[in-house]
C-alpha cells in the first residue's frame, strides 16, 4: 500500500469539488483532487444544454464548457488531480482508502472536503426490475457521453428539470418520447424547458403515475393512471402505453456514504433530497476537518455547488493557517451573498429555508458537542 | 408491572435460542433486547457451524451435540436457516504448522471427529481454488454452514410462536433482588417481575453482571470480515488456515509482526447468494466495531496467498463484530454463586452460532429440571470457575475498556 | 417471483414489498432490522438504491428513526487484486 499525505483532499471533481480545490490552492495549501471518473467535471460533463442562472454562474454556457474552464484553473494552480480514482473509505484520523489506476493508497489528509454529489432516486412498481427501466441520468450518459440511444420509445417519469432536459435530449438524439408523467398537479421544472417539450408535441400528464411496467423479459409497455387528491390511482383511468424504455427522473439524493463513515451528524431534510450532513457557514460538518459542498450538502444546482465549494475551500485553507481570517471572511462574504441571491424565487426559497433549518440544527449539534 | 417466569436479556443468537427452548418447554418467558434482534455480534459474524475449530474435550463435545440439533430446528422453524453440511479444509502452510495440526487432528479423531490430513497435491485436487502457498490441508466432512441472521430470526419467531413475549427497544437498567433471589428486571419501559433472569448479552454480559455485583470475565474480541460480490460456486467447503486455529487457541504460537498481533487467520465461507465472507482478525480493542484499512489489507493478502483466484473478485463490504471472549475459551453457562435465579448464557467467543442450539437446551434443563440430561461437567462452564480470577487484571490484559 | 410482476424494493437482492412489510410485522423498525430479517440492502449497491424506499416504509412512530446508517468501506466495489497490487507492501505480512 502506498502512503501519501496532503493538506486538503477534495473528493469529487464536479463543480463543487473543482471550486473548492481552486480556492484552497490559491491560498497556497497543498491540494489533492480525487474523482472516480476518467474526466473531471462530475455531472457537468453530461450537460450539453445551456445553463440557467445568472451571469456569474455561466448562464448560457454549456455545462461541458463550465467544467473545462474550472479544470483549466485547477491545472494552472498546480492542484494534483487524480482521476480514475475511487475513494472507497475514510478511516480513523482522516486516512482515505483509495484505489487509483489499479493501485492501492492510503492518503492522510489534514482536511477533507466531501464533494461527492448526488445520485438518482429509484422508484419501485411491479416490473421496475425489468431491463429497460433506468435512471434518467443513466440515459443521459448513454446519449451525451457514449452516443447510444437507450431505447426508441420512451416514457419519462418525473417532470423536474432533469426529466424535462433529458426528455428533450433524448428527442434530439432521435428517440421518441411517448409521454412524461408527473405525480404532482403541476410541472416540477422550469417553464422554459417544459415549453420545449410541449412544442415538440409530447404530452406531460400531471397528476399521473406509473402503475406497472409490462413485458416478460424486458419492457414492452407501461400502464399509467390518474391520481386523486390523496395521491391514489383513480379506478378506470388506467391507460396502456407502448414503450420500450422507462426513464426515472424522480429526484436525486445526496451521496453521503463517506460522510456517514466519518461519524458526522445528519438531519433529514426532504426538500434537499434526504439526510444531509449538518454543516455551518464554513461548510464544516460536526467532525472537525471534514467539510461538505455541493449536492452532498443538499441537492441544488451546479451554481450553488460552486459557491459552496468556494466556501469550503476557503474555510479549510483558513483553518490550516493558509489564509488570515480577515482575508478569508472578506472572500466568504462574496460567496455567501451569491448563495443568498441564488436561493430566491419560488424554487430557491424552499431550499433557502431548508438550508437555514440545517444551520440552526448545526448550532445545537455544536452545543451538544461542547457539553458532552 | 408485568410478570413472567423468566426474562432473557439479549436478543442475539444465544438469547433467542434460550427463549425458544424455554417457551417450547412451557415456561413463560420474555426476551428483553435494548435494540433489535441481531443488533450485536449475531449479525456481524461468519456462517460456520464448526467442529474442527473446537478444542478436543468438552468444547468439541458440546459442538458435536449441538450440530445434531439443527435439522430438527429447521423443521420447527417457518423460515429457511440455510443449514448445510459442507465440510472444512484447513490450509497448512509450514512444516511446524503441519506438526501442530497433526497432533490437533489426532486428538480430535480420538474424540470421534473424522479429520484427515492431505498433502498438497491431494488438497489442491479436492479444492482446486486452493493452489496457493500451502504444504497440505486437513479435511473434515462434519462441519456445516448456516445463515446467522436467519438462524437468530428463526429462534426468535419460533419463540414467539410458543408464547414468548418480545420486548424490543427495551434496555435493562437494573435487576432487583429479594432475599438473595432475583425479583424483577427494571427497564426503561417498566419493570418485569420474574423468578429467573438469563444474561445472554454476549460481549456486553459484564455490564449486566455489574448490576448485581457479579464480576464476569468476558472481553470483546473484535473480528473483521470482508464480503465479496456474489460468485458462482468458488469453494465447496469452509476454508481455514492453521494460523486461524493458532490465533484462536494459542496466540503465543504466532509471531510478533503487526499482522500476528491482529490475529490474522483465514476463514472463508460462501453464502447461499454466492458472496464470499473472508476473515478475519482477533483483536482486543475494547468495544470498537470499526473496520481498519490494515486489517483489510492483511486479511486479503493472506487469503489470496492461499486462494490466488481471489485477486479477480471484487469486494463490496467490510464489517466487524465483537466475540465474547473468555479466558479458557469456553462459554459461561448456568447458575451463579450467591444469586438465586440469575443464570449465565454468554461468552461463546467465535462459536455462538454453533453452540446456540445446545446452549438453549442446557439452560432450559438447568432452569426446568435443575439438572442436565447431558453428561457435561457443568462446573467447567460455571461462572464459579473464575472465582480466583483478578477481574481488574483481566480487564487490563484484554483492553476491555480501551 | 418473476421480474415482470414482482414489486422489488431491493433490486439487487430481489426483495419484495411484501417481504419488507413482513419484517416490519416481526418488529423491525430500522433499516438494520429490515436488513437482518430479509437481506435487503446487502446487494452489490449496498443499499444505495433501496435504502430510501425502505426508510419510507418504516413505521413513523416511536423508535429511533435517526439511527446511524452503518456505512462501511468500500463505497464502490473494489477488485481484490487492485488492493494487493503494490510493490511496497510485499512481505509486509508473511
Ligand atoms: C439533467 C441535469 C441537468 C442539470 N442542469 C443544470 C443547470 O442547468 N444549471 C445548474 O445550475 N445545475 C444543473 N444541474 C445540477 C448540477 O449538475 C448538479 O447540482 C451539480 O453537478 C452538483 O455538483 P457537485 O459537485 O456537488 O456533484 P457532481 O457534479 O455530481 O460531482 C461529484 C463527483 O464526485 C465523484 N465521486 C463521488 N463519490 C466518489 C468517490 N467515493 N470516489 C471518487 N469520486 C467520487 C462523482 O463520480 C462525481 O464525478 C443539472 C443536473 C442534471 C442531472
Ligand atoms: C467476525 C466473527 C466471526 C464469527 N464467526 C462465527 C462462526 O462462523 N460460527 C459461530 O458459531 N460463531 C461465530 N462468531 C461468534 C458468534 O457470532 C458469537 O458467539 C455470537 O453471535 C454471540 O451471540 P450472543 O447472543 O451471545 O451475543 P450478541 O449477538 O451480541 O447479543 C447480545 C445482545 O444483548 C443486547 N444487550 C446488551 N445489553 C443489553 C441491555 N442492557 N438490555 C437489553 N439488551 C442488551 C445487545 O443489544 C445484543 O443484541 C463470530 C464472531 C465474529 C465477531
Ligand atoms: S437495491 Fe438493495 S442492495 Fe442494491
Amino acid at each position: 500500500m502506498n502512503v501519501m499525505e496532503t493538506d486538503i483532499a477534495v473528493i469529487g471533481a464536479g463543480p463543487a469539488g473543482l471550486s473548492a480545490a481552486i480556492q484552497a490552492a490559491r491560498s497556497g495549501a497543498k491540494v489533492l483532487l480525487l474523482d472516480e471518473n476518467k474526466a473531471p467535471g462530475g455531472q457537468l460533463f453530461k450537460q450539453i444544454h445551456k445553463f440557467f442562472g445568472s451571469k456569474e454562474h455561466h448562464a448560457g454556457v454549456r455545462g461541458f464548457n463550465i467544467g473545462q474552464e474550472l479544470l483549466k484553473e485547477v491545472q494552472r494552480l498546480g492542484v494534483t488531480v487524480m482521476l480514475d480514482t475511487v475513494v472507497y473509505g475514510i478511516y480513523e484520523g482522516l486516512a482515505l482508502g483509495v484505489v487509483h489506476q489499479d493501485n492501492h493508497y492510503s492518503i492522510k489528509a489534514k482536511r477533507v472536503i466531501l464533494a461527492t454529489g448526488g445520485q438518482e432516486n429509484y422508484m419501485a412498481f411491479p416490473g421496475s426490475a425489468l431491463p429497460g427501466v433506468m435512471g434518467a441520468g443513466a440515459a443521459q450518459t448513454m446519449i451525451n457521453v457514449h452516443r447510444v440511444l437507450p431505447g426508441n420509445k420512451i416514457l419519462m417519469i418525473g417532470s423536474g428539470n432533469v426529466g424535462l432536459i433529458v426528455s428533450y435530449q433524448l428527442m434530439q438524439a432521435g428517440a421518441e418520447v411517448a409521454a412524461l408523467v408527473e405525480a404532482m398537479p403541476q410541472i416540477g421544472g422550469y417553464g422554459v424547458h417544459a415549453a420545449k417539450i410541449r412544442r415538440a408535441g409530447v404530452p406531460i400528464h400531471t397528476s399521473h403515475t406509473i402503475l406497472r411496467a409490462l413485458g416478460e423479459k424486458e419492457v414492452e409497455g407501461a400502464v399509467i393512471a390518474r391520481l386523486d387528491q390523496n395521491m391514489r390511482p383513480v379506478a378506470g383511468s388506467e391507460r396502456e402505453l407502448s414503450v420500450d424504455t422507462i426513464c426515472l427522473a424522480v429526484g436525486l439524493n445526496p451521496m453521503t456514504e463517506l460522510a456517514w463513515m466519518t461519524g458526522c451528524q445528519f438531519e433529514a431534510v426532504p426538500a434537499l433530497g434526504g439526510p444531509i450532513p449538518l454543516h455551518d457557514h464554513n461548510m464544516q460538518t460536526t467532525i472537525n476537518g471534514v467539510y461538505v459542498a455541493g449536492d452532498i450538502a443538499g441537492v441544488e444546482e451546479a451554481s450553488s455547488a460552486m459557491e459552496e465549494g468556494n466556501l469550503a475551500g476557503i474555510a479549510a485553507a483558513e483553518s490550516l493557517g493558509c489564509l488570515r481570517s480577515d482575508e478569508a471572511n472578506a472572500q466568504k462574504d462574496i460567496y455567501l451573498n451569491r448563495l443568498m441571491a441564488l436561493r430566491t424565487g419560488p424554487f430557491g426559497e424552499k431550499r433557502r429555508l431548508a438550508k437555514e433549518h440545517l444551520l440552526e440544527a448545526m448550532k445545537h449539534a455544536s452545543a451538544d458537542r461542547v457539553s458532552s | 408491572m408485568s410478570s413472567v417466569d423468566a426474562v432473557v436479556i439479549g436478543g442475539g443468537v444465544i438469547g433467542c435460542a434460550v427463549a425458544y427452548n424455554l417457551a417450547k418447554a412451557g415456561v413463560s418467558v420474555a426476551i428483553v433486547e435494548r435494540d433489535d434482534i441481531c443488533a450485536g455480534t449475531s449479525a456481524a459474524c461468519d456462517t460456520a457451524i464448526h467442529l474442527q475449530s473446537k478444542s478436543p474435550g468438552l468444547h468439541l463435545r458440546m459442538a458435536q451435540e449441538s450440530i445434531k440439533l439443527f435439522p430438527e430446528l429447521q423443521k420447527d422453524f417457518d423460515e429457511d436457516i440455510h443449514f448445510k453440511k459442507t465440510g472444512t479444509m484447513i490450509a497448512i502452510q509450514t512444516r511446524e504448522q503441519n506438526e501442530v495440526m497433526r497432533v490437533f487432528a489426532e486428538r480430535q479423531r480420538n474424540n470421534g471427529l473424522d479429520v484427515v490430513i492431505l498433502d498438497r497435491a491431494a488438497a489442491v485436487e479436492k479444492q482446486p481454488m486452493m493452489k496457493g502457498d500451502l504444504v497440505g490441508a486437513t479435511y473434515c466432512t462434519a462441519d456445516a454452514t448456516i445463515h446467522p441472521q436467519f438462524l437468530t430470526k428463526g429462534y426468535f419467531q419460533a419463540a414467539k410462536k410458543y408464547g414468548a413475549k418480545a420486548m424490543l427497544h427495551t434496555n435493562v437498567e437494573n435487576i432487583a433482588l429479594k432475599d438473595g433471589h432475583v425479583a424483577s428486571v427494571i427497564t426503561n419501559r417498566g419493570n418485569i417481575q420474574c423468578k429467573y433472569v438469563v444474561n445472554a448479552c454476549g460481549a456486553y454480559a459484564p455490564f449486566i453482571g455489574k448490576l448485581t455485583g457479579l464480576d464476569i470475565p468476558i472481553a470483546p474480541r473484535r473480528g473483521q470480515i470482508v464480503v465479496t460480490e456474489p460468485m458462482p460456486k468458488f469453494t465447496h467447503t469452509i476454508v481455514n488456515c492453521a494460523r486461524y486455529i493458532a490465533a484462536k487457541f494459542r496466540p503465543d504460537l504466532l509471531g510478533t509482526s503487526e499482522a500476528d498481533r491482529m490475529g490474522i487467520g483465514l476463514s472463508l465461507t460462501q453464502t447461499e447468494r454466492g458472496n464470499l465472507l473472508i476473515g478475519g482478525t482477533r483483536e482486543f480493542v475494547g468495544y470498537d466495531t470499526r473496520t481498519t484499512q490494515k486489517a483489510l489489507l492483511y486479511i486479503l493478502q493472506h487469503a489470496a496467498n492461499i486462494l490466488p483466484a481471489l485477486k479477480d473478485i471484487h469486494i463490496i463490504r467490510t464489517f466487524a463484530g465483537l466475540r465474547p471472549f473468555t479466558p479458557d475459551g469456553l462459554p459461561i453457562l448456568g447458575n451463579v454463586p450467591g444469586i438465586e435465579g440469575f443464570v449465565m448464557a454468554a461468552g461463546h467467543e467465535g462459536d455462538g452460532l454453533a453452540l446456540s442450539a445446545i446452549t438453549g437446551r442446557l439452560i432450559t434443563e438447568i432452569i426446568c429440571e435443575k439438572q442436565s440430561a447431558y453428561d457435561f461437567d457443568l462446573t467447567k462452564l460455571s461462572l464459579e470457575r473464575y472465582k480466583n480470577l483478578d477481574i481488574k487484571a483481566f480487564e487490563a490484559q484484554y483492553a476491555v475498556y480501551k | 417471483m418473476e421480474a415482470n410482476t414482482a414489486k422489488f424494493i431491493c433490486r439487487c437482492q430481489e426483495i419484495t414489498e411484501e417481504e419488507i412489510y413482513k419484517a416490519i410485522e416481526d418488529g423491525a423498525t430500522t433499516i438494520k432490522g429490515i436488513k437482518d430479517r430479509t437481506e435487503a440492502t446487502m446487494g452489490l449497491c449496498q443499499g444505495r438504491t433501496c435504502r430510501r424506499l425502505i426508510e419510507r416504509m418504516l413505521p413513523a412512530s416511536g423508535e429511533p428513526s435517526r439511527e446511524r446508517y452503518s456505512c462501511r468501506p468500500p463505497v464502490r466495489t473494489v477488485k481484490i487484486g487492485d488492493l494487493l497490487k503494490d510493490e511496497s507492501s510485499k512481505g509486509e505480512f508473511e
